[in-house]
């Protein structure tokens, strides 16, 4: 096999030195470098804007009334009653944009968790295994890395829409089941590179003095685990689970423009925008709102993804 | 290796800029007597028999059948000298009582390749209708109703039917527009046509003022005038269908001059395409529409099986309105599956009345028990449900917008008397699968479905058991019905079955008249919209007077092509 | 070295089996091919079922991965549904170079692919082409600028194409350059298509209709690989031999050019070699927006009407051209950096 570590765009590398000398001052040192990342603290700033105003924006807007149809005030454009317009069922933008943001938002935090859960997971029992488990492991993320994600996501949400078509209900709210769909989609379609990350670091942590000393002392494997190899794994994690709640935003968008995104009663900031394409130019309010909100989150993500890795990895990519 | 390489990468960097940009500044020249129409979806073959919804469109331009109705409905001769009918002795009946049909081809029909038109073409046809194994295509109810077709000589054929069968304009029509002395050999080799390169427009040749020239898969077909053609000769020497998928840039196109003629295009773009400088957008009435229907007994929610509470959700939504703004202004909702004129006089339609769907509702022991319009009506002594039981409703469609849009309003229109609808859109394949495949209407999982389903429109013949006959109810033991909804009236069955058969007009109309009123005794089916045909063209290449004419049947959006004129 | 590739295309096989086998089983599961037969009336059930035997749903699911394997001209089949064998299958399978016959475009997959994947490779690959230049250009200025107004500049649009909706952008380019700047009597760019239908398809028409959708799809892909050349070059740069390199009074030129690009050349043409594959499935989305009828468009027709032969040809290709790139990758590497060994 071919024994380079390739370094491609999502991986970090952390400076066990650091951790070594001085675990307590680790993280003091890292937040210090990332609030010297100009562009990160903005996307920071920027990210908690748009959270407080989706979450905030409910207490001004009642869900009833961001789903309340009106059948004479279809693609209105923007006024004092409505300051993003309305759509094509006579609501308003603006509480959308608001309860379609917390779905949003939801879709990129769940399907980080389940990414995050399975490719570390993936990459610990592999690397610390080893043999035919990491063989077998490895052979099926090869597999799918192996297929273009968006040929597998739009093959899986085919499926998987099939399999299951009704209505949820989430905190006494009613949610469309696609929602659900595409967390799972993206969750499951974007562990790979994460696992193959902390694999490889955990084969060269397995090598490192302490880990070996902890097993020679007959330390239990699990303990091993997670004392003293995940606290090191933290820094690809912490990117890759930044980046890919912006990643699975922008899929969700552009499954809804292939017509598997989340499907309406239920508002996405990407919905709403796909209702808009048919006239970009009559119904320009109803893309500019969600259309720069969701440009701004993904590029606070991305800031903020960006930053972390340097300040994880001070040495380079700087 | 890599010394010099980045160098010269900027270098051609910058050349490929620089091209691209002089390259913005070529202006494009037109052709005026070129008309270029924009096509949604691209057919797999040009087999008219195996696509239905790109049927029509190829048989306007090159393969014309033996008659077509104009824009006022009008039958008129193409390949026949005359309409057959009784008046003419054309259609008579033999001994067993049954429908026999002369057709007489005219003289000196020639296809494009200049070999004659004549009865072989017509028998060929038959023959591979009749023979499941020469071809796979889409039969109708042909092969079960024709006895036998008979070549008198080279310009006559006779048709007998099986059955007395008064719609033999409109269905089970002999055609005869596969050329048989390139396809016949094809079958003599293979046995099929299904793999013939004619299908895939290489060697295709036709009956109609264009023939193909040019077919670039997924890209366009172009269609050159037919100088063979004794119709009237085409103003447009050269038709090019353009295929754009995206509906919006379907409307970008027309806006640019890219394509000269968009149509069939969905009712919620109709304001996009008026405010194209320039196009001239009109429509043809439309024959089939949007409707929904309910699961009446098919494992629907036990509130539908009681009439008056199908009827009471009727009344609960203001139809005419949602027809006004969702699909636009004097458009129709519709009282019948049937088509209008099969309609009895006094058939009503079921107004939009809230208070009289309450009073409905209340009296078929769905109470609203906590007086809180939010929460949803239950069952209070209703036989056979447990008191208390919620009306939630499970509602169907597929993904297309204005489906959906109906569907939120209809929610918003339910919520106010008291029933909660759970929306799902879903992809039409999904809802539309066999009961093999848990299709979901077929499997009955299902309380309340928008979709369209077209009737005819010449014949009050429904002909549809699979659909709406006892039969066609899916079970494990006989899957092939589509009856997902479970409407079964015995006595709606036997009307159907004797309008089929019964060549008298005035006594098939009242036969049919009370069809529809048993079919609207239902309450199972009910119509949001008549979905009207429409067209978008660009003022400054076509007259637009002209290209009004075009069919109104839904499947004959060109029949007049030839007639169409450049502006002027 | 040739040991090495022969053990990589064998462990590959077996890998490229299982993906047809899990995209062979997905898309079984995914519904009903003809249920858009179901809206007319005019199609009665027997033509459905005629249809259905005739292109071998009707057989059991196992049995239909095993006649794409191998095909099903030995294989006879009851077509009328009377209990009796009428006519065997035409197909020879996958293995004796059949890849099957397409249900929505009813032609051989071969067929279909010679068609599609021409177009697809001017366009994506034009567009890649594209891509890989400006990312150079720009990623090496920013890099020798970093912390200048210009990398800030550079790097704050970067990010913001790559945070934008594709299809969002591309009707965007659309609306500017084709619609309004027509309206405006400006030149115009076409807004879809290949060519003009109503000329002749010429070189210059093809590529005035490339430019939108190459644009729309560099301008997001830009970003991330200018980025990533950024962040090699930034690493080489600091390292002690370019630092010895300058000590020893090279002109900045040839430090840039010679030693340090080479080195950050390296980890670039790993990450051409995997992106390379991606190349052939084609743009879905974009070649939707400009009715491009390469691979991406031919996949979603064919997702559509669950097109099993097409799609898990389709994802066969791909998965043996990523396979292949992989390992010319290594090769190239190993080529490149005379210090790896393969064993």
């Amino acid at each position: 096999m071919a024994t380079i570590a390739q370094s491609k765009p999502g991986s970090g590398v952390i400076s066990l030195e650091d951790e070594k000398r001085a675990p307590e001052s680790m993280t003091k040192r890292v937040v210090k470098r990332f609030m010297r990342h100009r562009m990160a603290v903005f996307g920071s700033f920027l990210l908690l804007a748009i959270v407080v105003y989706v979450i905030g924006g409910a207490f001004f807007y009642s869900e009833a009334y961001a789903n309340d149809a009106s059948l004479r005030k279809r693609f209105e454009a923007p006024s004092a009653e409505h300051p993003l317009g309305t759509d094509e069922a006579g609501r308003d933008v603006l509480a959308r944009t608001i309860y379609g943001g917390q779905i949003s938002l939801a879709i990129g935090v769940l399907s980080m968790m389940i990414t995050v859960a399975l490719g570390t997971i993936v990459g610990l029992v592999a690397g610390f295994y080893g043999g035919w488990i990491d063989a077998i492991l490895m052979r099926f993320v090869e597999a799918l890395l192996t297929i273009p994600t968006l040929i597998l996501l739009l093959m899986l949400s085919r499926v998987l829409i099939d399999l299951s078509s009704s209505t949820i209900f989430v905190l006494g709210r009613e949610i469309s089941i696609t929602v659900v769909v595409i967390v799972l989609i993206v969750g499951l379609l974007s562990w790979m590179s994460l696992a193959r990350i902390v694999r490889s670091m955990v084969l060269s942590l397995k090598e490192q003095e302490f880990v070996i000393a902890a097993t020679t002392l007959g330390a239990n494997k699990v303990r091993i685990i997670f004392q003293h190899i995940l606290p090191n794994c933290i820094a690809p994690i912490l990117v890759t689970a930044t980046l890919t709640i912006g990643g699975a935003i922008v899929t969700e968008t552009a499954l809804s423009f292939l017509g598997f995104g989340v499907m309406p009663p239920t508002a996405t900031w990407g919905n709403i925008l796909n209702r808009a394409r048919q006239d970009i130019e009559a119904y320009w309010w109803l893309w500019m709102a969600p259309g720069a909100l969701i440009t701004l989150t993904v590029l606070a993500i991305n800031f903020i993804g960006d930053g972390l890795r340097d300040a994880f990895d001070p040495r380079s990519r700087k | 290796m890599f010394g010099s390489k980045p160098r010269r990468l900027v270098g051609l960097a910058l050349v490929l800029v620089m091209s691209l940009t002089l390259l913005v500044g070529v202006a494009q020249a037109q052709e005026p007597t070129t008309l270029v129409i924009g096509w949604e979806q691209e057919p797999p073959l040009l087999n008219p028999r195996s696509d239905m919804a790109f049927a029509g469109l190829m048989d306007e331009f090159y393969g014309r059948g033996v008659w077509d109705w104009d824009v006022n409905r009008q039958i008129y001769p193409i390949m026949v000298e005359e309409i057959p009918s009784p008046d003419n002795g054309l259609v008579t009946t033999n001994d067993a009582g049954n429908t026999v049909v002369t057709y007489k081809l005219r003289e000196g029909m020639q296809w494009s390749d200049g070999e004659p038109i004549t009865a072989d073409d017509c028998m060929f046809w038959h023959d591979i209708m009749m023979d499941p194994a020469k071809g796979t295509f889409q039969r109708g109810v042909y092969p079960d109703v024709v006895e036998s077709v008979t070549k008198v000589d080279d310009l006559t054929v006779v048709l007998a039917y099986n059955a007395p069968f008064p719609d033999y304009e409109s269905q089970a029509t002999l055609t005869c527009s596969f050329p048989e002395h390139i396809l016949g050999p094809v079958v003599e080799a293979e046995g099929t046509i299904d793999n013939a390169p004619y299908f895939l427009g290489q060697g295709t040749v036709g009956y109609g003022p264009y023939v193909l020239s040019e077919w670039q898969v997924g890209s366009s077909m172009t269609f050159d005038a037919n100088p063979l053609w004794d119709g009237a000769a085409p103003a447009f020497q050269r038709v090019i269908l353009r295929f754009i998928l995206d509906s919006a840039q379907m409307q970008n196109a027309l806006e640019a001059g890219e394509i000269d003629v968009a149509f069939n295009f969905s009712d919620d773009l109709v304001e996009g395409y008026q405010a194209i400088a320039g196009s001239d957008v009109f429509s043809t009435p439309g024959v089939f529409g949007d409707a929904i229907w309910m699961n009446v007994g098919n494992g629907g929610h036990p509130a539908l099986s009681d009439v008056n509470v199908r009827r009471a959700l009727i009344h609960a939504i203001d139809r005419a309105a949602l027809a006004e703004e969702l699909v636009g202004p004097g458009t129709e909702v519709p009282k019948s599956w049937y088509a209008a004129q099969f309609w009895p006089e006094d058939l009503p339609l079921d107004e939009y009345d809230v208070d009289l769907a309450n009073q409905l509702l209340t009296e078929a022991g769905w109470v609203d028990a906590d007086e809180n319009p939010a929460t949803p009506r239950v069952a209070s002594g209703v036989e056979g449900v447990t008191d208390g039981f919620p009306l939630v409703l499970r509602f169907y469609t597929t993904t297309r917008q204005i489906r959906m849009d109906y569907q939120t309003f209809i929610q918003e229109y339910l919520n106010e008397v008291g029933v909660q609808t759970l929306l799902t859109p879903v992809p039409a394949n999904l809802l539309f699968a066999d009961f093999l495949e848990n299709g979901i209407l077929d499997t009955g999982d299902f309380d309340l479905a928008i979709f369209a389903l077209s009737a005819g429109a010449l014949s009050p013949f429904a002909n549809a058991p699979e659909w709406f006959g006892c039969e066609g109810i899916p079970t494990a033991e006989k899957p092939n019905g589509n009856n997902g909804w479970g409407w079964c009236n015995p006595e709606w069955d036997r009307l159907d079955l004797e309008v089929g058969v019964t060549v008298d007009p005035t006594a098939r109309l009242e036969l049919a008249q009370e069809a529809v009123r048993q079919f609207y005794s239902g309450a199972h089916w009910h119509g949001l919209y008549l979905r009207a045909t429409w067209y978008a063209v660009n003022s400054a290449v076509v007259n637009p007077e002209s290209a009004r004419m075009v069919g109104t049947l839904s499947s004959n959006y060109f029949n007049m092509i030839e007639m169409w004129q450049p502006a002027a | 070295m040739f040991k090495y590739i022969v053990r990589r295309i064998l462990q590959a096989i077996p890998l490229v089996f299982l993906i047809t086998v899990i995209v062979f089983t997905l898309l079984k599961f995914s519904g009903d091919p003809l249920a858009y037969l179901a809206q007319d009336p005019t199609v009665t059930e027997a033509d459905r079922f005629l249809l259905r035997a005739k292109l071998g749903l009707n057989d059991p699911m196992p049995l239909q991965y095993v006649h794409w394997l191998i095909g099903d001209n030995w294989y006879w089949r009851d077509i009328d549904g009377d209990g009796v064998v009428d006519e065997p299958g035409t197909r020879m399978g996958i293995l004796r170079g059949d890849l099957g016959e397409s249900f929505r475009f009813r032609k051989s997959v071969n067929d279909v692919f010679a068609e599609h994947l021409p177009r697809t490779l001017m366009l994506a690959g034009t567009a890649y082409i594209v891509t890989v230049v400006f990312a150079l250009v720009i990623g090496v200025f920013a890099a020798l600028r970093q912390y200048t107004i210009a990398d800030n500049i550079i790097t704050g649009f970067s990010f913001i194409t790559f945070s934008l909706p594709v299809f969002l952008l591309a009707l965007i380019l659309v609306q500017v350059f084709a619609v309004e700047a027509r309206k405006a009597g400006l030149p115009a760019l076409p807004v879809s298509g290949l060519c003009d239908p109503r000329g002749d398809c010429s070189t210059d028409e093809v590529i005035r209709h490339l430019i939108l959708p190459v644009l729309s799809l560099s301008l997001i892909s830009i970003a991330g690989y200018s980025r990533y050349i950024r962040a090699t070059m930034l690493e080489v740069i600091n390292t002690d031999y370019v630092r010895t390199a300058r000590s020893k009074g090279l002109s900045e030129n040839r430090i840039i050019f010679l030693h340090a690009l080479k080195n950050a050349s390296l980890p670039l043409v790993t990450l051409i070699g995997l992106d390379i594959p991606g190349i052939l499935s084609g743009a879905v989305i974009t070649e939707t927006i400009f009715s491009w009828p390469g691979m991406g468009y031919m996949f979603t027709q064919a997702l559509d009407q669950l097109d099993a032969p097409l799609l898990v040809s389709f994802v066969l290709m791909i998965a043996i051209a990523v396979i292949a790139f992989q390992l010319l990758t290594d090769i190239v590497y190993a080529w490149l950096d005379p210090r790896i060994r393969y064993t």
